[in-house]
């Protein structure tokens, strides 16, 4: 994904560029998680490509004991040791110490239907690179921002 | 092997011979579906134009017109020209490449030097035949003759008053195209792009290298990207705007990616969409199809896992509630 290189930026392509949600849209964060200095300007933003998650959404959290046939996440499970590869740390916006949702595909424990569950743990992503913890899965919650996701795959 | 190889010509005078009309209906979708996939062959390779040779040099004139007095003006600002005479050493252009540096660096103050000037006559331009970037932003012209900058990679038209179509035949190098209007004026009824003004249509066919179509606020109504195999991204909708603005795409009511298998991003926003085909892409990193009222099906590989990437990157991908995807 790349933004264009010539031509009107605005912020909402930025923010699309990096998966983050249209409104309230700071070029200041933005051109900070893109590893940049100020003074700040969209022209910054031509032909950039956000560094990609390590994984593409939709990445199946897999692991022993928890997948069916189709890699599928079917039960609640404990201490899922997940390797999250952010967005790059400290220079993409990612927050150190911060609670980021990650994206799974697993059916509830208590549902009355599939959903896609997220898991959520506190991982030290104050330097780019990959991190591991142990998790514990659930079905999806609410409130999770979409800017926070990220992928993960089991390791 | 006579017959294999006699069938597989065949097979490509047939792909080569379909129009667009001859694509399924919407409602002939199922016909599609079950129909074994046809893969067109590769494009013949087009091999990487390296500089222009001293020939090719050699054979310009040693002076080249530039009657817009902006253009030249521009170039003087540049240090290529020094007097205001209507002429430019040949010399002193046609080495220019638009990037900074040799490395591809793209932030090159060449090749945005005459963006958002008042130069309507662009003259001359095709002695700079070795740009392999320029970008035209809000000049006021029309069209532009540049049948030959052979070396083009990105191209960049944004908000230019183009009333009908740009010949981007001959410049078979092309990566990324800029046709993009500024989206996020959509619902301005000043703003002319997207209304009275923009690409009507536009011919990829010549440029099998292209990996980036920007062409969000044009008046499009149909593109065959098939032959497209290098292509990874597609703007027909704007990405630029907040949500409760809703416009910016092209009149388009077909899109057929199913040739395309590099395909990551497709943005259709606001389009007029009753048929999309992104089958043999896998899961598209994004995808956005909102406000396309008559959209009712999107054609995928996998329904069910691109109705769970969607549930859970509601940014990265926008649908309307009525655009199910199928498979």
């Amino acid at each position: 994904m790349t933004l264009i290189y010539s031509g009107a930026i605005s912020l909402g392509a930025i923010a699309d560029e990096f998966g983050a949600a249209r409104s309230n849209v700071s070029l200041r964060s933005r051109s900070s998680a893109a590893g940049k200095g100020t003074p700040d300007a969209m022209s910054e933003f031509y032909g950039y490509t956000a560094p990609k998650a390590a994984f593409q959404h939709g990445t199946t959290v897999n692991g022993p004991n928890q997948t069916n046939s189709s890699g599928t996440l079917v039960t609640y499970k404990s201490n899922v040791l997940i390797t999250l590869k952010c967005f790059g740390g400290t220079s993409t916006g990612a927050t150190a110490y911060a609670t980021y949702w990650i994206n799974g595909v697993g059916t509830a424990q208590t549902a009355t239907a599939p959903q896609y569950g997220m898991q959520y743990a506190s991982i030290n992503v104050a330097t780019p690179g990959s991190r591991t913890a142990a998790l514990s899965i659930y079905p999806g919650p609410t409130g999770a921002s979409s800017s926070q996701y990220a992928d993960v795959v089991a390791s | 092997m006579k017959r294999i190889i006699t069938i597989l010509v065949a097979s490509v005078l047939v792909l080569t011979s379909c129009s667009k009309e001859e694509l399924p209906t919407p409602n002939q979708v199922n016909v599609v579906v079950q129909t074994p996939e046809v893969t067109p062959n590769p494009p013949a390779n087009i091999p990487d134009l390296g500089a222009p040779t001293e020939a090719e040099f050699a054979a310009l004139p040693q002076w080249t017109n530039i009657p817009d007095n902006v253009m030249e003006q521009v170039l003087i600002d540049r240090g290529f020209d020094n007097i205001l005479d209507g002429k430019v050493l040949t010399s002193k252009i046609s080495k220019i490449t638009g990037f900074d540096s040799n490395d591809g660096t793209i932030m090159g103050q060449y090749g945005r030097m005459f963006e958002r000037k008042d130069i309507h006559d662009f003259t001359g331009i095709e002695n700079f035949i070795s740009l392999q970037f320029i970008s035209f932003w809000k000049c006021p012209i029309s069209t532009v003759n540049i049948r030959n900058l052979k070396r083009l990679k990105i191209l960049g038209m944004s908000e230019c008053p183009i009333t009908g179509t740009i010949d981007i035949s001959q410049n078979t190098q092309l990566e990324e195209i800029g046709f993009q209007n500024a989206a996020e004026r959509c619902d301005d009824p000043t703003y002319p792009f997207g209304k009275t003004l923009g690409l009507t249509s536009i011919d990829v066919s010549h440029n099998l290298k292209l990996k980036r179509i920007y062409l969000a606020c044009n008046r499009i109504t149909s593109i065959d990207v098939s032959m497209l195999t290098n292509l990874e991204e597609i703007y027909l909708g704007g990405s630029a705007w907040q949500s409760y603005k809703v416009g910016g795409g092209n009149p388009i009511q077909r899109l057929d990616l199913s040739h395309n298998t590099k395909i990551r991003v497709v943005n259709v926003e606001a389009c007029n969409l009753n048929y999309l085909n992104v089958k043999n892409n896998g899961i598209l990193d994004r995808c956005i199809t909102i406000y396309n009222p008559n959209l009712n099906q999107i054609l995928v590989d996998n329904a069910s896992a691109m109705n769970a990437v969607a549930q859970n990157n509601p940014v990265t991908y926008r649908k309307d509630a009525h655009s199910v995807f199928v498979q």
